[in-house]
C-alpha cells in the first residue's frame, strides 16, 4: 500500500497515494494507523486528493480510528481539544460517499492541504 | 437516448477482495453507456463494490477458490444487479441494515453493516436468498428518467 505521512507541528499528515481505498487494502492499512497510535500522534490531516474511491470497509477504518482519537482525547484531555482526524482534498466519489453515509456531518472536511495544515496547525498552538 | 432492452453482461470472479475493483469498473462502463448521471453512475459502482465484498467476506470468507458470478441486466428502465454466490451465506434477517442516520455523532456511528446499509440507501428493491447451496443478492434500480445525464450531479 503506497502511504506517505510527514509531521508538521504535533499534526501527522497522511497522504495516500492510492486510487482507491477498499477493504484489499484495509488490514494493511490499520497497521499503519496502530504504529501512528502507537507513537503517540492524536492530530491527523487525512489528504485523499490522489484518491478516487473509498469503500464502506475502509470508510468503516477511518471512522473507527476516528473514535478512537477523540475517545482518547476527552480520556487524556479531560474534554479540551487537543487532537483530531480531518478529511482534505476530497474529490467526486469520496465527497458523495461521505454524504451518502452522512459522515460528511462527522468529520471536518478541508477543501485542499493547504486550508487544513494551515488550520488544524494553528489550533494546536 | 438509450434503447429499451440494453445489455446482460455475466462476470465470474473468484472470492478475492481485489476483485471488486474490475467488478466497479464494469459497472462504471455499463451505466456510463447507458448515460447515467454521473452521481447515478457512481452509486451504483458502490453498490456492486459494497454486494460483493458483502459476499467475498460474509459468505465465502475470503477464500479465492470460491467462484461468485455478477449478472448486470437492463431493461425497461429497471437495473438488474445480482451477486450469486456458492459459500455458508449470509444470516440476512440477522443482519437486517441499519437506515442511515441524517445527523449522527460520531460516538453512535456503527460500521458494521455499513455496506448493507449503503446498498438500501441507493438500491429501489434488495432481495437476498439462499437455495440448494446458492446464495443470491439481487438489487434493482428503477430508471424513471431522473437519473440521466441531463440531470446534472449533485454538487458536493
Amino acid at each position: 500500500m503506497q502511504v506517505k505521512s510527514k509531521k508538521e507541528n504535533n499534526v501527522l499528515i497522511v497522504t495516500f497515494q492510492e486510487q482507491r481505498l477498499d477493504s484489499a487494502l484495509a488490514m494493511e492499512f490499520q497497521a499503519f494507523i496502530r504504529d501512528w497510535l502507537d507513537e503517540g500522534n492524536m492530530s491527523f490531516i487525512l489528504d485523499l486528493s490522489e484518491v478516487d474511491f473509498i469503500d464502506s470497509t475502509f470508510l468503516g477504518i477511518i471512522i473507527q480510528w476516528l473514535k478512537e482519537v477523540r475517545t482518547e482525547r476527552s480520556q487524556k484531555s479531560e474534554g479540551k481539544k487537543k487532537g483530531d482526524l480531518v478529511l482534505c482534498g476530497l474529490g467526486f466519489k469520496v465527497a458523495s460517499l461521505l454524504k451518502l453515509t452522512r459522515m460528511d456531518r462527522v468529520f471536518t472536511i478541508y477543501s485542499d492541504l493547504t486550508l487544513a495544515v494551515q488550520t488544524v496547525t494553528t489550533n494546536q498552538v | 437516448m438509450i434503447a429499451e432492452n440494453g445489455p446482460r453482461i455475466l462476470i465470474n470472479f473468484a472470492g478475492r477482495r481485489k476483485e471488486t475493483r474490475l467488478l466497479g469498473r464494469v459497472m462504471t462502463v455499463l451505466t456510463e453507456h447507458l448515460g447515467l448521471s454521473k452521481q447515478i453512475c457512481f452509486e451504483l459502482e458502490l453498490a456492486v463494490v459494497e454486494a460483493a465484498n458483502n459476499a467475498i467476506i460474509h459468505s465465502c470468507g475470503d477464500d479465492p477458490a470460491k467462484q461468485l458470478e455478477l449478472e448486470l441486466s437492463h431493461q425497461s428502465r429497471q437495473l438488474t444487479i445480482i451477486i450469486r454466490d456458492h459459500g455458508a451465506g449470509m444470516d440476512y434477517l440477522a443482519r437486517q441494515p441499519k437506515p442511515i442516520q441524517d445527523n449522527p455523532t460520531v460516538e453512535d456511528v456503527s460500521v458494521s453493516g455499513l455496506g448493507l446499509s449503503i446498498i438500501h440507501q441507493i438500491m429501489d428493491e434488495v432481495h437476498y436468498s439462499s437455495k440448494n447451496g446458492t446464495n443470491t443478492m439481487t438489487m434493482i434500480k428503477w430508471l424513471t428518467g431522473r437519473e440521466y445525464d441531463s440531470t446534472p450531479a449533485e454538487k458536493t
